[in-house]
């Protein structure tokens, strides 16, 4: 009975065509930024690596508020509402850290779901930062408005990894 | 010019006989197949489809090749030999994961944007079926002599499990959060979800549809691969860069394997015990040995590889 029942809102499903902001259908997208700082990699590790204090580095960020020691939720400048990011994983040895969206808010980042990795590696010149991530655009069904489209998703994600890359190397330079 | 055709097209099927098998890869990015001679590592061929390919199944008996296009709402049908288009199959929703009966014609396909398995006929290629199934459905799995289907529901961490002849449900299980892939050990009548979002693998037993164990399997596992004789798990970790080898008896990890960046799929050759990783970050296929543990090769690919299946 149960079944028929699932059938038939399967079927209202077809007409009504709702889109799904939590489904992952669509091709995800990717960033990939790289740049290099004047800085030693122990204080770029240092910053990093503090999940807490993207709000002092990210030009971006405007508010953080840890709701334990693994998540984050964070007001982006000029936006009204709030994300949530959660630490997935900050390993010393490798100079890596990794985080992903755990609550979105597609008014504030156009983006359903991400994760990001940022990664350190020692250079000549200083440390080669690489900042990638994958991502999925904020409306995922399959015709999405232009403002919630892929295009729109990768110029969000971009300009969030390229803000986070120099807001770090200002924030070195002090 | 026929000529000149018919001596190419000889030659192009040569090694479809003399080549142990041969993979097909999806490139979602770049919307391509790839064809790798599994027994050589070489890339065979690489050709365009219809954009946003995910999954891809072969079916040899009937010398097709299915492909999902969740953003078109389109599973499209090709000549495994020739890739040549075949017939567009309307689905409508997103269709995304897909599985092929051995024993009788018909495709499943869970649809992620209506919460349904779609049942497509795989002889008159028609679109047969609608199944309601649990919320944003992603993996899908077949037991094929005990006729049951088992689909992760990616939205509301549950695993359904259907009749795969009659349109029944047969129960609706609680497993990890965000599951995405599943598949069933033949051996030991097990199913394993990996589920992304609490990075956990549930283990069911198929007899008693209960899970037996669920347990912690590196970071956002994705697909989960099994050895012929039911003994070994091979899990893809997403986040950590690596293909787990676990034992099937205790769950314990039993070696380990660096992938590319952000692996994918995972597909197992059993006569020369290798593993196939498809890395979505790094555009590449890596192939592994599975008794010395060595990387054998990296095979690069169209942007975005996702899913794979062999002819």
């Amino acid at each position: 009975m149960k079944l028929a029942r699932n059938i038939f809102s399967v079927m209202m499903g077809v007409v009504i065509l709702a889109s799904n902001v939590y489904a992952h259908g669509p091709t995800p997208q990717r960033v990939d930024e790289q740049l290099v700082l004047s800085a030693d990699i122990d204080d770029v590790w240092q910053v990093v690596a503090d999940f807490s204090s993207i709000g002092d580095w990210h030009p971006q960020v405007t508010v953080v508020e840890m709701t334990d020691d693994t998540t984050r939720v964070i007001s982006i400048e000029g936006q009204q509402g709030t994300i949530t990011e959660s630490l997935d994983e900050s390993d010393a040895e490798r100079r890596y850290i990794s985080f992903r969206l755990l609550r979105e808010d597609i008014t504030v980042i156009p983006v359903s779901f991400y994760s990001i990795a940022i990664q350190l590696e020692a250079v000549d010149a200083g440390t080669e930062v690489t900042w990638r991530g994958r991502f999925y655009r904020g409306d995922t069904g399959n015709f999405p408005p232009e403002n919630l489209s892929d295009a729109a998703a990768v110029e969000a994600m971009t300009a969030y990894a390229r803000n986070g890359l120099e807001g770090l190397q200002q924030s070195l330079a002090k | 010019m026929k000529r000149i055709r018919w001596s190419f097209l000889l030659l192009a099927a040569l090694p479809v006989f003399v080549s142990a098998e041969r993979l097909f890869i999806t490139s979602q990015t770049d919307a391509r197949i790839s064809v790798v001679d599994s027994e050589n590592l070489l890339l065979e061929s690489d050709y365009a489809v219809d954009s946003g390919p995910v999954a891809v199944v072969a079916d040899r008996q009937r010398n097709h090749l299915f492909i999902s296009h969740p953003e078109l709402g389109l599973v499209t049908v090709r000549k495994l030999d020739s890739g040549e288009k075949v017939t567009d199959i309307s689905t409508g929703g997103q269709p995304f994961a897909m599985v092929l009966d051995d024993k009788r014609p018909q495709l499943f396909v869970t649809d992620w944007d209506r919460d349904a398995v779609l049942v497509i006929n795989a002889e008159s290629l028609q679109l047969v079926d609608i199944l309601a199934v649990g919320k944003s459905p992603a993996g899908i799995a077949l037991n094929s002599e005990g006729r049951r289907l088992y689909i992760a529901n990616r939205e509301d961490n549950t695993l359904t499990v259907l009749d795969a002849d009659r349109a029944r449900l047969i129960a609706t299980l609680p497993v990890g959060r965000g599951p995405y892939a599943v598949n069933y050990n033949t051996a030991l009548s097990q199913i394993y979800v990996s589920s992304v979002q609490d990075h956990s693998l549930t283990v069911i037993d198929d007899d008693q549809l209960d899970a037996i164990q669920q347990f912690e399997v590196g970071r956002s596992p994705y697909d989960v691969g099994i050895s012929e004789d039911g003994s070994r798990l091979y899990v893809v970790s997403q986040n950590d860069n690596l293909l787990l080898e676990i034992d099937a008896a205790n769950f314990e990890v039993l070696q380990t394997f660096k992938t590319g960046e952000m692996p994918e799929s995972v597909w197992l050759d059993v006569v020369n015990q290798r593993a196939f990783v498809s890395n979505w970050f790094s555009d590449s296929l890596t192939i592994f040995d599975l008794k010395t543990g060595a990387s054998l090769a990296e095979i690069s690919l169209a942007r975005g590889p996702r899913m794979m299946s062999v002819q």
